[in-house]
Order: C-alpha cells, then structure tokens, then sequence
C-alpha cells in the first residue's frame, strides 16, 4: 500500500515542483503526439453522432476543426506561462481564487468532468451487448449497468497499481484507437455512396430555424474543447519552447481529437443512410457494414479503449486530489471517484442528456479559462509572485480573505449565470437569441473576462488582487 | 526532515535559479508568434460565420 502513494507523491511532487529548462524533454512533435493521444477516447464518437444529429456533414466539419480551433488558439494562450515558468495552471491559479479556492475549484472540475467516463463507461457496455447480439446472445436489461459498472471497476482496478501500469496501458491505448478510427473511416466511405455522407442533412422539425441547431453545434465544439482546460498545462510545462507547448494543444486536440469527433460522425451518418438508425457504436457498425469477424477485432478495440480511458482518466483525477489532499490515500480517492461514475451509470442517463452535459460542465470551464486568460495578460501581466503562489512560508499576497479571492469566485458564478441566462441546457429553451449568436460558452467566456478585468480597475479590488507585486522577481 | 519540508526548499532552489541573471528562460512568444495566433483565430471565426450560410 506505502509503495503506490510514495510513487504517487513523488508524481504528485513532480507535478507541483517547477520544471527548469534543463529538465524539459518535448519538443513540438512529442507533444503534438502526445497530446493527440490525450484528447483520443471512444466519447469522441459520441460527440460526433450528436453533432450528425444537429448539422449537415459540411457544417459538422466547419464546426468540428474551426469552431475547435477558435476556442483552444484564445483559451489555450495562457498555456505559455506552463512553459515559462515550468508550472502548472493551478499554481497561477491561485492568485486568481486563493489558495483554497483552488482547492474548492479542483473539486468542482472533477465533478463535472467525471462524468465523461460514464460515457465510456456506456459506450463500452453497449458495444458488448451489440456484440454480443450479433452471436445470437441476448442480455437482460440490467446488463447495461452491471457492465458498464464492470468498465468501472477493471479501469480503476488498473489505475489501483499506479503509474507503471497506466504508462503501459497508454502505450496500447492510442495506437489501438488510431487503428480504429482508419478502420471506422474505410468502411464508412466504402460501404455507403459518397454523396450520402458528403451531402448528408439531418431531419429537421418544420419551421424551425437553421440557425439554431448550427449554432447548438458551434456550441457543442466550444464546450468539447473547452472541458480540456484543467489538463492543459500538464505536457506543455515540459516543452522546450513557448512556441512549441501553444501549438502542441492547438493543433493535438483541434485537429487530431477533432478527427475523431468526424469519424463519430461519419459512423452515426452511414449507419443511418443503412439500417435508418443513427448509431455510434463503431462494434455494430463494423457489423452491419463490413463482415461480422471485423467486429470482433472492434470488441478488443473498444473495450480496451475504454478500460484504458477509465483507468487513465482515474490516476489523473487521483493525482490531482492527492496534490489538494496531501495526507488523503490515492487508493481512497480513486475508489471515492470509481464510486461517482457508478452512481452514474447506475442513474443511466448521461448519453441522453450528453449535450445538456456538454454545456453545464462548460458552464464552469468558460469563466475558469477566461480568467486564467484575463489575469495572465492583462491583470498581473505576465508577472506573477512564485513564492506566494507556492505557499512559501512569509509569502502571503495570494491568502487574500481566508485562502479564498472572493473577486475571482464572484466571476465564475457570474460567468455561470451569464451562460445559463441565454440558454437553458436542460430544456433547450433559448432565452436571448442575439447572445445566444456568441454561444453560452462564447458569451461566457467573454463576459466572464470583461467582469473580472473591470473588477481590477476598481482601485480597492486592484488593491486586493495585486499585493504581489513587491514580491516580483522574474 | 518532512516531506512538505523538503518539497518546500526544492521548489525553492528552482525559483532561486530561475531569479538568476544567467538563467535562460525557454523561447518566448514573440510579436510573430501572436500576429499568426490572431490570423488564425480570424480565419477560424471567418469559417464558423460562413458556415452558417452553407
């Protein structure tokens, strides 16, 4: 049990120490790998059956990269401060929330971003179920949840060894769905007319505008990229230039996780055109579209796709608890969180409700990653106080009023409410169509931004958020 | 000596270095580094906006 924690604080001390040039090992091309495999998962699919259900196959492709690329080349530009100074964006944070607004922060993101792997968790019971079916094997109703709660378990289970099994598991993981995906993208255009998928245009209830569900799809792509905002610094502190770390995010996650997202897509779209049904399991798909026998070889795929997902997806999580709770065992952490996404798959109901999902969890991720953009480069500068920000003993500008800065908090529930004050994402009501335009994660964003930045031109608020200034030294 | 002590003087030592005059910082972010970002950022939104009309 002492082995796995030690090994886990030693990353957990890696994690939080600055990493000095000598020490960074990725150029551009590593973590453009890297970082591509990091955004690569079987909810990708998911992503794009739900745009297919929204957009024709051009504007699904517009949306896809471009509308992908927008959000992560603004929010991602903070990312060169990880580079800079080898940190985290949860050490800069902390002069934007206190240090235990951080704290308070990092629990919220996970629990909202949990529930991605009850994504995977149901993607991976689906696909064995249809596989399943396919030999003429049917499964009573509650296997849906007892094997997605199996998902839960082996990829916990994995994640319970720690850091040697899980560099192993990524290391089969990604080729594995890079092979699936070209797998997926062949019989998709092979086994259906060209046209079908090019020209293709969903249903759409008469009278509705157009506008409004390529707008609900640009939304869906901002919401998609933004939920990376936690992790984004973590390969970028350990690359060799500003530069290099920038571009690796953009163009890993804007261009090789948006790939993906269009494979889902045109999975979802030939499936229609064939069986009438939109369906984004890529089992059923090599199914019905290729031979039974390509099937299988999908089961290792996906299944391993998700476990692997799931396993990941702990540690990192792990990890990330154990540098806020540092006397907290990983092993509890990890099984408090395996607990969170059963219960999930247990409710059943997160790919029903995936695109509500999608925008409540950017609800909090806009105004966190528009703060960390407005801080960086117009608050403090560039400039920040590393021995506050680390907690060095007689180092207190980022204590503000009892380890929380209340200016910052107030932004993201104001980022909140401006979100859901255009959009209700539970019911799809549209309340202000003119700001709906921006989308509720572009209008939060941009709101959230100018908010905090005028709060800082108060003199008493530019007061409290700048004591560090005396402390700067780089 | 505690490991929170130790963690605490390691990070400190780091920052120390990155305080020293010859301390050399990876590559910056220049002026042409944002000039693309914004030109990219432009057309990206140039293709949403279009992508309404399609």
């Amino acid at each position: 049990m002492k082995d796995v924690n030690k090994q886990i604080e030693k990353e957990t001390f890696f994690g939080i120490a600055p990493i000095l040039k000598n020490d960074k090992i990725y150029g551009f091309i590593d973590a453009l790998l890297i970082l591509s495999g990091y955004c690569i998962a079987t909810w990708s699919y998911t992503q794009g059956s739900y745009l297919a259900t929204l957009v024709g196959f051009k504007q699904l492709l517009i949306g896809a990269f471009c509308g992908a690329i927008l959000m992560l080349a603004i929010y991602q530009l903070p990312v060169i401060l990880s580079v800079r100074y080898g940190i985290d964006i949860w050490i800069w944070l902390r002069s934007v929330f206190g240090k235990r607004g951080v704290t308070l922060m990092t629990v919220v993101i996970i629990l909202i971003n949990f529930p991605w792997y009850a994504v995977c968790a149901d993607l991976f019971s689906s696909s064995m179920e249809n596989l399943l079916k396919i030999f003429g094997i049917g499964l009573p109703d509650f296997s849906h949840t007892v094997l997605a709660i199996l998902c839960v378990i082996i990829g916990t289970a994995l994640a319970y060894k720690g850091l040697g099994t899980i560099t192993w598991t990524t290391r089969i993981l990604v080729p594995l769905l890079l092979l699936l995906g070209v797998m997926v993208v062949i019989v998709g255009f092979t086994s259906v007319p060209f046209h079908a998928i090019w020209s293709y245009i969903p249903e759409r209830d008469e009278g509705e505008p157009d506008i409004i569900p390529y707008i609900i799809s640009i939304e869906a792509n901002f919401a998609f990229v933004i939920t990376l905002v936690g992790g984004m610094a973590e390969v970028p502190r350990l690359t060799k230039t500003e530069r290099s770390g920038f571009w690796a995010g953009v163009f890993g996650q804007g261009i090789a996780g948006s790939f993906f997202v269009v494979v889902g897509a045109i999975m979802a779209i030939a499936m229609q055109y064939v069986t009438g049904e939109m369906i984004d399991d890529p089992t059923m798909m090599l199914a019905t579209l290729s031979v039974p026998a390509l099937a299988c070889s999908s089961l290792l795929l996906v299944a391993f796709a998700n476990i692997g997902t799931q396993a990941v997806g702990s540690y990192i999580y792990g990890v990330m608890l154990k540098s806020s709770f540092k006397k907290a065992d990983y092993r509890i952490l990890i099984l408090v969180l395996a607990v969170y996404v059963s219960l999930l798959c247990v409710w059943g109901k997160i790919i029903e409700y995936f695109g509500s999902f999608l925008t409540i969890s950017a609800c909090i991720y806009a105004p966190l990653a528009a703060l960390l953009f407005t801080d960086f480069f117009f608050v403090r500068r560039q400039k920040i106080s590393l021995r506050s920000a680390f907690g060095i003993k007689g180092y207190n500008a980022y204590s503000y009023t009892y380890g929380f800065n209340w200016v910052g908090i107030i932004c993201v529930v104001a980022g909140i409410v401006m979100s859901l004050a255009i959009y209700n994402p539970v019911s799809g009501e549209i309340h202000n169509m003119l700001l709906f335009r921006l989308t509720p994660t572009g209008f939060s964003f941009i709101g959230t931004g100018v908010l905090y930045f005028i709060f800082s031109l108060v003199p008493p608020v530019r007061k409290y958020l700048l004591r560090d200034r005396e402390e700067i030294t780089i | 000596m505690e490991d929170s002590d130790f963690l605490e003087q390691e990070i400190l030592k780091r920052i120390d270095e990155m305080e020293n005059q010859k301390y050399e910082f990876p590559k910056k972010f220049s002026v042409k580094d944002y000039i693309i970002t914004g030109i990219v950022v432009l057309i990206c939104l140039a293709m949403v906006i279009y992508g309404a009309f399609i």
